[in-house]
C-alpha cells in the first residue's frame, strides 16, 4: 500500500508504525522510519518556526513519482510518505517516510532513497523565520549528490 | 490562446503575484510565455525569472528546455526545491 499525505497537522509515528505493521500482517520482516524535525539554530542564528509551501497536486504527483521508482526497484510492502505544510515551530515533526519490507536491507535503502529524492523532487519550499528576519532556504548541493547517487547506483 | 502562469515562494514575493493568466499567439511557447510575463510584470521581472536558478513546470511537469503551449496549460515558475 503506498499512502501519501501532506498536511498541515502533526502525525503520530507509533500510530503510523502500528498501522502499517497492521497492513502487512506476516508477510512484513522490516520497518524503516525516518522522521525529519523543525531545528531551532541554522547558519549561526536561531530560528524560530519554519513557514512550508508546496505546489497544490504537483506535490503529491512528485512524491508518487518518487514512491513508484523506489517500488519498481526495491521488494516494499508498504509505503507511508506524510508531509507536513504550513508554519512549524522548532522541534516539530517536518516529514515522516515509513517503509515495510520483507527483508531488511529492502526497507533501509529504499527510505533512505526516497528521503533524498524528497530533498530535491517533492515541490515544497521553506521558509525559516527568525526573530527579526525571515529568509527562504537554499538548496544545498550536498542534497543534489545524495540524490544523484541513487540515479548512478541505478545504472551498476 | 489562454494560459495560467504561477509562481511560488521567493519568486512569488519577489514579484508580488502568484498567478497571471496570459494571452499568447497561437503556436508558442514556453520562451514566448517568460517574455510575455516579463512585459506584463516589469523590467525587474526580467532578472528574476531568467534568473539561471529558477525551474519551470508545464502542467505540473518540470521541464529543463522550451516547450510548445496549448491553451488551458499550467505553467509554474519556482525556485530549487527545498522539502524533506
Amino acid at each position: 500500500m503506498i499512502d501519501i499525505r501532506i498536511q498541515e497537522e502533526d502525525f503520530n509515528i507509533e500510530d503510523e508504525w502500528n498501522a502499517c505493521r497492521e497492513r502487512m500482517s506476516g508477510r512484513g520482516g522490516a520497518m524503516v522510519a525516518f522522521a525529519g524535525l523543525v531545528r531551532d539554530f541554522h547558519a549561526d542564528d536561531e530560528v524560530q518556526s519554519l513557514y512550508l509551501e508546496h505546489y497544490p497536486d504537483m506535490t503529491e504527483k512528485s512524491i508518487e513519482g518518487i514512491v513508484n521508482k523506489a517500488i519498481a526497484r526495491w521488494s516494499l510492502l508498504d509505503v507511508v510518505v506524510i508531509h507536513r505544510i504550513g508554519q512549524l515551530d522548532a522541534r516539530e515533526q517536518i516529514v515522516l517516510v515509513l517503509v515495510g519490507s520483507s527483508h531488511r536491507p529492502d526497507a533501509f535503502a529504499a527510505c533512505e532513497c526516497i528521503m533524498d529524492f524528497l530533498k530535491t523532487k517533492a515541490a515544497f519550499w521553506k521558509k525559516e523565520i527568525r526573530k527579526d528576519s525571515e529568509s527562504w532556504v537554499r538548496s544545498t548541493s550536498d542534497d543534489y549528490r545524495r540524490s544523484k547517487r541513487w540515479m548512478s547506483e541505478q545504472l551498476k | 490562446m489562454e494560459v495560467t502562469v504561477l509562481f511560488f515562494a521567493s519568486l512569488r514575493e519577489q514579484l508580488g503575484t502568484s498567478t497571471l493568466s496570459v494571452q499568447l499567439s497561437e503556436d508558442s511557447n514556453t520562451d514566448d510565455l517568460l517574455t510575455t510575463v516579463i512585459e506584463q510584470l516589469g523590467d525587474e521581472a526580467d532578472a528574476i525569472l531568467r534568473d539561471e536558478g529558477v525551474k519551470m513546470s508545464v502542467n505540473q511537469e518540470v521541464k529543463d528546455q522550451a516547450c510548445p503551449l496549448q491553451t488551458g496549460d499550467e505553467i509554474a515558475f519556482f525556485p530549487p526545491i527545498t522539502g524533506g
